[in-house]
């Protein structure tokens, strides 16, 4: 099933609406570490959370880890902190797992956050596909200033850090580029939803979409401190 | 920190403590409809965030409600990034950050164990 806003009351900008069918088109098919099943079934899980993070859900697709990474990350991100990632990674996930599962999950609450800010339903989630993950690791990652390993910014990342981030970038866009593929949906989203990344820190770029610089930073801030986000 | 440098922006540091839930002036045009529109967005109460969305296109129409969403969107995904992968601040900005820290109070955030 393909993400549509033409029915919406409002009129959204049709690279964003593509940058969003993009991103359902990525979660339908296999990534590099979970299979398409269980990529939609993440986000599934990780949308429940967040409409009732108190009851407690069986899947038959995901595995415990799984499960508990689609509740917290998706439904109690204030929760997280390094206890709770170590009794997860490696326990009962990999950390390869993991950061694909972050990915998926983190973008897919973007489309839902988005659908709620114009008062529409919630997307249904698209079919899931065959085939297998690639299970493809970059040879440069290793874990330096966060939990999870990241491909280095500079020389120490080399082509994989050009190629997957642009050679150097902020913590939060190398973050997940263990799983490449995950980077480059986030950039996607970064340059529709709100700049484009080499932008980013240039304060006095306008996008002259429909706020200005000042307006836009404004409410990022406060979604960001209400999600108790100190980066 | 990038709204303190942006276009538009000439307001006092007590935008920030805006940011931050204290009810002060921001010096952003709209500033409080924008923080009205993340606090209900962020919450479950569909009147609130119905209410939030009219004001929102009363003062900055269609356009700006798009971008208001997909702006909260974005932050969204971003701070389930930060918190889950436990990356600290990037030392540019945490040399930025220092001195708005305490009129952020970000200091207390769970997140700030990882971050700092």
């Amino acid at each position: 099933m393909s993400l549509s806003y033409s029915a919406a009351r409002y009129s959204v900008r049709q690279d964003l609406e593509q940058a969003h069918q993009r991103l359902w088109a990525s979660l339908s098919a296999p990534g590099t570490w979970l299979t398409s099943a269980e990529r939609i079934e993440v986000a599934s899980q990780a949308r429940l959370a967040r409409h009732d993070g108190t009851l407690e859900r069986n899947s038959s697709i995901l595995s415990q880890g799984l499960l508990e990474v689609a509740k917290v990350v998706g439904g109690n991100p204030k929760s997280i902190n390094r206890i709770w990632f170590d009794e997860i990674v490696p326990k009962k996930l990999s950390v390869e797992r993991y950061v694909e599962a972050v990915g998926v999950i983190a973008r897919s609450v973007s489309v839902d956050v988005f659908s709620k800010g114009l008062g529409l339903s919630l997307p249904d989630f698209p079919e899931w596909q065959d085939g297998s993950p690639t299970m493809v690791r970059p040879a440069t990652a290793k874990v330096d200033v966060g939990w999870v390993p990241m491909i280095p910014n500079g020389r120490e990342g080399g082509q994989e850090a050009i190629k997957v981030f642009g050679g150097v970038n902020a913590n939060v866009i190398r973050a997940l580029s263990l799983v490449p593929d995950e980077v480059k949906g986030l950039l996607d989203l970064l340059e529709h939803q709100y700049i484009e990344d080499k932008k980013v820190t240039d304060p006095s770029y306008e996008s002259n979409r429909g706020i200005s610089r000042a307006q836009t930073e404004l409410l990022a801030g406060r979604v960001s401190a209400l999600n108790d986000c100190f980066y | 920190m990038l709204l303190r440098g942006s276009n538009g922006f000439d307001g006092p540091d007590s935008a920030l403590a805006a940011i931050s839930g204290a009810d002060c002036e921001t010096g952003v045009a709209s500033g409080a409809a924008i923080l009205a529109f993340a606090e209900a967005i962020m919450e479950s109460d569909e009147k609130k965030l119905a209410c939030a969305r009219n004001v929102i296109l009363d003062q900055l129409g269609e356009g700006g409600l798009v971008e208001c969403s997909a702006v909260a969107a974005n932050f969204s995904q971003m701070v389930r990034i930060a918190d889950s992968t436990g990356i600290p601040l990037d030392p540019p900005l945490m040399s930025m950050a220092d001195p708005i820290r305490d009129v952020l109070k970000i200091d207390n955030f769970e997140s700030a164990k990882n971050t700092i």
